[in-house]
């Protein structure tokens, strides 16, 4: 499988922070987890490192309930400062929320990859990332 | 029979059935079609008043309502001022005799009739009378006319009269039950929305609960997982330390689940006068610890309302969430500043707790912030649960909460309590 050279996490849950890298490192296909507690600290690092293709993350797991700047603020902003990143970045939504409105309104929005349904076992997270 | 000679009951006991008077019976006609636009008391007596009069050519007529045991003389219509806005007893009244013996009763000469209580009388033009009452089975009133001269009221002038009370009665009745059914509409209406707010209120509750406990739950699930797979013991440990964090976690979703759902079905909340100075104290007595080590400015103002018929659970509630996060989200720049005071708006009584501290996004979270909102993971007292649980109870007792905010400025929450019966 391909590797991939680093990912962001972005959630604010600490537990699920620590399980996620766990199950991520555990693959040994990911150089580098960025973990950021929400859509704001994520935007902020990013916006940082726009020019250098090398920072920037390939994909980034995203949470849709956080505090300060939710997964769906995180997008709006995101779609701003796209066209003036140096490099293709995939999203993927890795929420526990099965609100059929929220699978609904990621489909819509096309800069999402796909939708993710907590737990992130290593299973469906090799899943997630072999159809990049 | 002949005037000076006391007449008795019975000879003036007239039918209600008008027999032949073209005008009069016109006029009634005029008067039913007055009477059926009427929406209240009021415009009936007016209508009734004034036909009263013309009815039978009378220099004056009253409207009188039973009011327990005194005749109210609601209204008049006279050549000079009867006693509008006077109350007698029943038995001294000959309105009150003509309702408690349900009939008519005639008097061609006041002088000379026992009934009729002399010095009442003489200040006024009255010389003869006939008064009719308002519903034969239970009188609730009593329709008179007065002559200036002596004047023995005809058969057909009272049975006129007596038609007219009739179709008064009618009137009120009418007015009664419209009263009476438009009472139950607004309850109903009053318990409608009641039940659809409590129909929205648990669909959020059911939706929040799955995701609160899907989260710990969807963890504790990856941990036991990775905890099989992995191969070192050391890692196993490791791992399984984490497992503690979650249960807690999981335990106090739960537990805050339990408190709001609790609050939800405690809609009878028994009130008491609550003095607001005295409660409020109390409540800063209990987080004297935190305002004394963040040296926190405390001022209260209670001077425009000074107590509130609520239930003082909810009240201390209520209070100690509001100031424990103005107390929580201050800012570390300045003097925090807590001002909580009341006031009362048309009839209500209101509070206001307003902080100079961190202030909330309203532009982001204006309309979750009262909603049992999926908590933020790590923050077991994220303040979704407060402000919902007070949102809940402020609604609950028919009040509302608002809040103000200014991101860097501070938060001011206004809780409309309850309203003056």
């Amino acid at each position: 499988m391909k590797k991939i050279d680093s990912i962001c996490l972005v959630d604010d849950d600490e537990i699920f922070q620590f399980l996620a890298n766990e199950v991520i490192k555990s693959t040994d296909l990911v150089g580098k987890v960025k973990i950021f507690s929400n859509g704001s600290e994520a935007i902020n690092f990013i916006e940082s490192v726009k020019d250098s293709p090398d920072e920037l993350p390939e994909v980034i797991l995203l949470d849709l309930f956080m505090p300060v700047m939710d997964g769906w603020g995180f997008l709006e902003k995101y779609l701003q400062i796209k066209p003036s990143l140096k490099k293709k970045i995939t999203i993927y939504i890795v929420t526990s929320s099965i609100d059929p409105q929220d699978v609904q309104k990621a489909n819509s929005i096309s800069e999402v990859s796909g939708f993710v349904i907590k737990p992130l076992t290593r299973d469906k997270f090799l899943n997630t990332i072999s159809l990049i | 029979m002949g005037f000076g000679v006391i007449i008795s009951k019975e000879s003036f006991m007239i039918s209600s059935v008008v027999k032949t008077s073209v005008p009069g019976i016109d006029k009634l006609a005029g008067a039913v079609q007055k009477l059926s636009l009427s929406n209240d008391i009021d415009s009936i007596i007016k209508v009734v008043r004034s036909i009263a009069r013309e009815l039978t050519g009378a220099d004056g007529a009253t409207f009188v309502l039973r009011d327990n045991n005194m005749c109210y003389y609601a209204d008049e219509d006279a050549i000079s001022p009867l006693w509008k806005g006077s109350r007698f007893p029943m038995e001294k009244c000959i309105s009150g005799w003509v309702m408690k013996n349900r009939k008519p009763a005639v008097i061609p000469d006041i002088y000379k009739d026992v009934r009729i209580p002399q010095d009442v009388y003489r200040p006024t033009f009255v010389k003869s009378l006939a008064i009719v009452p308002i519903r034969t089975l239970e009188p609730i009133g009593a329709i008179g006319n007065y002559w200036a001269e002596f004047h023995l009221p005809t058969e057909e002038e009272v049975s006129l009269l007596q038609a007219l009370a009739d179709i008064t009665s009618v009137s009120i009745e009418n007015i009664n039950i419209r009263n009476r059914l438009q009472e139950k509409l607004n309850e109903r209406e009053q318990m409608l929305s009641q039940l659809e707010k409590q129909k929205e209120q648990l669909e959020e509750f059911a939706q929040i609960v799955s995701h609160n406990l899907r989260a710990p739950l969807s963890n504790l699930i990856l941990l036991s997982d990775m905890v099989e797979t992995s191969e070192e013991m050391d890692k196993k440990l490791r791992l399984l330390k984490k497992q503690n964090q979650i249960v807690n976690s999981l335990h106090n979703t739960f537990e805050q689940l339990v408190v709001a759902s609790q609050v939800k079905t405690d809609f009878k909340a028994e009130r008491e006068y609550i003095d607001l100075e005295e409660a409020v104290l109390n409540i800063l007595v209990m987080l004297q610890g935190e305002i004394l080590s963040a040296k926190i400015s405390v001022s209260c103002d209670f001077s425009l309302a000074k107590s509130v018929y609520y239930p003082g659970k909810y009240f201390d509630s209520i209070l100690l969430n509001l100031i424990s996060n103005a107390i929580r989200y201050r800012a570390t720049d300045r003097t925090p500043e807590i001002k909580i005071r009341s006031w009362k708006k048309d009839d209500w009584t209101v509070i206001e707790v307003e902080d100079n501290g961190l202030g909330i996004d309203l532009s982001q979270h204006s309309k979750n912030i009262f909603k049992l909102h999926k908590t933020f993971h790590g923050h077991p007292m994220a303040k979704g649960y407060g402000l919902f649980i007070t949102r809940t109870q402020v609604e609950a007792m028919g009040g509302t909460i608002n809040v103000e905010s200014t991101v860097g400025k501070g938060s001011k929450f206004t809780v409309q309590l309850t309203r003056d019966k």
